[in-house]
């Protein structure tokens, strides 16, 4: 081989070996921007499928730029260590040991030794563990960021949360009376801002005792609303309704009696948390209780009708309404028997009021969820006579009798388990409740 | 200095079969220390003065008498002893009368030869042993004023006894830095012993061919002044030393590191011996060859490493280990092969 050959063959050498050197210095510095751009890239893939999961195609191509950019910032940073082919010679010419001879030939000193026969024994080699776990670790997140199941975002989220079901009940309610216009349009206003007042609290809080109690309590409220209503109005056109009947040939003893019902009923109208339609909400305003006993019998028959108007049209929304309790109401049958003590209606609900022709008619006892109702609740006037219309604030209008509606069953605080639930007086046998039969028969057994 | 004659391969085959005659007229003459005569060899053609030590009867005087012999040159020995004057090695001046007027005339002293042995150096005193400090480094020697020149080539071949160290004078440093070598003498092997008995008489010293006259030896030198010494071998043997001082990576144990001397030292050495090696240029190979012999008597240990049984030998051996000709670093995902 000539002179040149060998020079070449050498040089060529030493500059495939500073190549190998440069190509793994370039390789370090790119393994960690790798790491980094493996680890960002992943957590950007689930946020991306969490919340743009159609956007995917941004990720990898930001992604492909980052090791793309990478690989230029490796070369720039791991340049100042690259080595040059003059240098890679020195190890190649150690580790063959050519004595140095490379370096003087390179010098012009001597000649260049004699080609490697066959492949050369580089005196660097791979140490791929490491580059290797590197590439495993990419490919690996990279999956599993992929293929990792995961559930849409949170904006799509909010919605799969219902409005609680008493919630939903009422707000029913106030549709299907708002329809038959059979309530004031106030009170129904009034309705739904309370349940707007409950869904302003988080939708997350929504299921939260304090907040379906409060939920409960409105369906409750609103309902036992409907129910006084319907009951007034009922009262109320069965009174009118009389008195247009019976005409001028009423007894005076009859009329009062029958004026004092109307007026009672009519106050429960106009003072109630549900007031009747606008039209005869208007109508009654304009009448003085003490003139209803002296309406003529046009007048009579006008307010008749439009109270049997509004009963019919508060029973016909009542009866769509979902999950609404009835009983309470007055029905058809109810009461109005033609003799003294057991009124001979249907016997449906809770029994009728009592009349100064009729009795009240017996309770019914079912085995119901909801204890008897026995009527002890009701609503007087006052004894003075207050012009409801020129109430001030402050001024008494109506008094309920009631009584607080107590959860029985509320959390009252850890109870320790087998404790004794009761302390009793001297000689009461609190034990009976907390010791288990066989204790407590061990305890007879004693005391024998 | 910038060399611009480099030696070409004629020179250098003429020069390396030389060295041959030269080297096998030793090993006549010593048996079994191949080695030895070696490094003497490139001790001598370093231009460079050796300290021999070893255990009395291994031979050194009989290999510095072969070698005057071997080269023709005028040889002296100089049995140093407590009571040896300075001036009993380098001469005095004489009242003489001289064309009739009486006036000091210089009567040079044994240093005046071309090799001197100077036998048992460790047992004068260090007034006296200094007074080769000037002889070995400047190659003249200065009496009253008057320096006189030492014959070309000059070499000093000193030995001394590790043991019955009892009234005598450790070499100062600055004595031991001028030494090129210190080269240790080891006991011979059985077979080399046998064949000491069957071909050596007590009294008879063996007969030793002239290899070389003093032109030729001086010619030898200035052919390995002219072997080419690359520029990374250069910066290995920078680097080596400089790894000897104290607080280097490797350096543990070291109190005072090699003097630039001793790189100078190193440099000359691997000239010799690539042309020993009929080579134009020294080499790796060469340096960590002669390390040993040119850096174990030039590296002073502190006390906590000799307490250890540190030897400055195998701190040497340890700077040649971790020394690479290449000091730049691989990538960690490439390591250094060994082929």
């Amino acid at each position: 081989m000539s002179e040149e050959n060998q020079s070449r063959f050498w040089q060529s050498a030493s500059l495939t070996l500073s190549r190998r050197i440069n190509i793994g210095w370039w390789l370090e510095r790119w393994t960690g921007w790798l790491m980094a751009t493996t680890l960002a890239g992943s957590v950007a893939l689930l946020l991306v499928r969490w919340t743009w999961p159609d956007q995917l195609r941004w990720v990898w191509i930001a992604i492909a730029s980052m090791l793309v950019v990478g690989g230029v910032f490796a070369w720039i940073a791991g340049r100042r260590r690259f080595e040059s082919p003059d240098a890679a010679r020195v190890r190649l010419e150690d580790a063959l040991g050519l004595k140095t001879r490379l370096s003087a030939a390179a010098a012009g000193v001597g000649q260049w030794p004699a080609p490697v026969t066959g492949k050369i024994a580089w005196p660097v080699r791979w140490r791929w563990q490491r580059p290797l776990a590197v590439l495993l670790f990419t490919v690996a997140m990279f999956v599993l960021a992929t293929l990792v199941p995961i559930s849409l975002g949170g904006t799509s989220k909010k919605h799969v949360i219902e409005k609680p079901t008493a919630v939903m009940d009422v707000e029913k309610w106030v549709q299907e009376l708002r329809r038959e216009e059979s309530a004031d349009e106030k009170s129904l206003e009034d309705v739904e801002k309370k349940i707007a007042d409950l869904l302003q609290r988080p939708s997350e809080n929504w299921y939260e005792h304090g907040s379906l109690e409060a939920a409960g309590n409105l369906k409750e409220q609103t309902a036992s609303e409907l129910r006084e209503l319907a009951e007034n109005l009922a009262d109320a056109e069965r009174a009118a309704s009389a008195m247009q009947a019976m005409g001028d040939s009423i007894p005076q003893a009859v009329k009062d009696s029958l004026t004092k019902g109307l007026q009672e009923a009519a106050q429960g109208l106009t003072a109630g948390g549900m007031k009747p339609n606008e039209q005869l909400l208007q109508q009654l305003q304009q009448m003085h209780p003490s003139e209803l006993g002296k309406l003529s019998k046009e007048q009579m028959k006008q307010l008749a009708e439009q109270l049997a108007k509004n009963s019919e049209a508060l029973k016909k929304s009542l009866a769509q309404c979902p999950n609404f309790d009835p009983s309470g109401i007055p029905s058809e049958g109810d009461g109005d028997g033609d003799g003294e003590g057991d009124g001979k209606g249907k016997k449906k609900g809770r029994p009728g009021k009592g009349g100064i022709s009729r009795g009240r008619g017996d309770a019914e006892l079912t085995l119901s969820n909801d204890e008897t109702n026995l009527d002890t609740k009701k609503t007087d006037t006052l004894k003075s006579m207050l012009d409801a219309e020129r109430a001030a604030p402050g001024d008494t209008l109506a008094v309920t009798d009631g009584k607080h509606e107590v959860d029985k069953n509320a959390y009252q605080g850890p109870k320790q388990g087998g404790g004794i639930n009761g302390t009793g007086d001297g000689g009461t046998a609190v034990w009976q409740d907390s010791l288990m039969p066989s204790e407590r028969a061990t305890l007879k057994k004693y005391f024998k | 200095m910038t060399q611009t004659n480099h030696l070409n391969e004629t020179d250098a085959a003429r020069a390396g079969e030389t060295i041959s005659r030269l080297r096998v007229a030793l090993q006549n003459v010593l048996f079994g220390q191949e080695e030895l005569i070696d490094l003497v060899i490139t001790g001598l053609l370093a231009r460079g003065h050796l300290l021999l030590e070893g255990l009395p009867g291994l031979g050194k005087t009989e290999l510095v008498k072969g070698l005057s012999k071997a080269l023709g040159l005028q040889a002296k020995r100089i049995q140093f002893t407590p009571d040896l004057l300075p001036g009993d090695i380098t001469g005095n001046p004489m009242l003489q009368d001289v064309d009739g007027t009486r006036r000091f005339v210089f009567q040079p002293g044994p240093v005046f030869a071309n090799l001197v042995l100077a036998d048992e150096i460790n047992r004068a005193s260090p007034k006296t042993q200094s007074a080769l400090l000037e002889a070995m480094q400047e190659r003249r020697v200065t009496v009253m004023g008057e320096s006189h020149m030492l014959p070309a080539p000059f070499f000093v071949l000193a030995t001394q006894n590790p043991i019955e160290l009892e009234g005598t004078y450790p070499l100062p440093e600055a004595q031991l830095d001028r030494f090129l070598f210190k080269l240790d003498v080891r006991s011979n092997d059985a077979a080399t012993l046998e064949k000491i008995v069957l071909h050596r008489e007590i009294g008879v010293e063996p007969e030793v061919n002239l290899v070389m006259d003093a032109a030729t030896l001086n010619e030898l030198l200035d052919l390995t002044l002219s072997v080419f010494m690359p520029q990374p071998v250069a910066n290995f043997i920078a680097r080596l030393v400089k790894a000897t001082h104290p607080g280097e990576a490797h350096a543990g144990g070291v109190k005072y590191g090699a003097s630039p001397r001793a790189a100078l030292a190193l440099a000359a050495a691997s000239k010799a011996r690539a042309l020993m090696d009929r080579r134009l240029n020294a080499s790796y190979e060469d340096v960590r060859a002669v390390a040993p012999a040119v850096l174990r008597h030039r590296l002073i240990l502190d006390y906590g490493a000799k307490l250890e049984g540190m030897t400055t030998d195998l701190i040497v051996a340890r700077l040649i280990e971790k020394i690479p000709a290449q000091d730049k670093p691989l990538p960690s995902i490439l390591s250094a092969a060994k082929i």
